[in-house]
């Protein structure tokens, strides 16, 4: 799966620990938000919505999805992305590269996260 | 039927906004349809399963519980509504607000991302006043409810 993405559509951000790389090419933005409204859900991964230029977006604990703990209160900095047709914010610690070299692989070490399976729900398929 | 918009004008189409009551429960402000609240009540008689309000019973339910949010305190006001459908319930609110004009373009639908119980006890989500609020559907959410969620 990793094979087929070209090396400068990686991003890799920082997310506690751990490096992870998404495709660069479904980010559509990198901003602070500092207001959550709590969505009260079954998965307990989705932190809940976020009002971002106009538009209601929810958002993803991705290191409660990896295992890793949970992310703490708003401020943070979050990644915005439109893939698959729905928008999804996840927090993020920093951006680490964009396009790292090395070839058309994940880096080693690096979790992928494919957001288009994360925006649809499906967390157990969106880590590799 | 998720959605009852109201109709404007005398040409019998749908309308474009709907009149909703807000409240609030651990500060998070939710919005249901005017037409399903029947009465507000004040805090301190939720003390029985049930309240009775014009021939009809509203069994008390704990919205903190529902939602699975640790309990408030009990200071707030007692919402008496109905889905539409035949079944009542007196929700336990921290907070009621005036009720305002939602507007079809101010809704945005439960994102997928949202896959569980929630669909069915909310319909969408709204902005108003550059606030997220979370618009109930009476009927799931009442239907959703169980015993254990009655407060007694």
């Amino acid at each position: 799966m990793t094979a087929a993405l070209e090396p400068r559509a990686l991003m890799v951000v920082a997310l506690g620990n751990r490096r992870v790389a998404v495709n660069g090419g479904a980010v559509a933005e990198i901003a602070r938000i500092s207001a959550v409204t709590p969505v009260p859900c079954d998965d307990p991964a989705i932190l809940g919505v976020t009002l971002h230029r106009g538009r209601i977006v929810p958002l993803v604990d991705l290191r409660r999805r990896l295992g890793d703990g949970a992310t703490g209160l708003p401020p943070f900095l979050c990644l915005f992305t439109q893939s698959g047709g729905a928008d999804i914010g996840v927090p993020i610690d920093s951006v680490l590269e964009f396009g790292p070299p090395g070839g058309s692989q994940v880096p080693e070490g690096v979790t992928f996260v494919d957001f288009s399976t994360l925006a649809a729900g499906d967390g157990a398929a969106a880590a590799h | 039927m998720p959605f009852s918009w109201g109709r404007t004008g005398d040409d019998g189409r749908p309308g474009t906004t709907r009149s909703v009551a807000l409240f609030t429960v651990a500060c998070v402000d939710y919005a249901i349809d005017t037409a399903r609240v029947r009465h507000l009540v004040p805090p301190g008689r939720e003390a029985g399963r049930s309240i009775v309000f014009e021939g009809g019973s509203f069994p008390v339910i704990d919205l903190r519980s529902v939602f699975r949010l640790p309990a408030g305190p009990r200071t707030g006001r007692v919402l008496l509504m109905d889905d539409g459908a035949g079944r009542t319930a007196a929700l336990m609110v921290d907070a009621i607000g005036t009720p305002v004009c939602l507007d079809e373009r101010s809704l945005t639908a439960l994102p997928p991302v949202f896959r569980g119980q929630e669909r069915v006890r909310f319909e969408a989500l709204a902005v108003v006043d550059d606030r997220i609020v979370v618009v109930i559907a009476p009927r799931g959410l009442l239907a959703d409810a169980r015993p254990r969620q009655v407060a007694v």
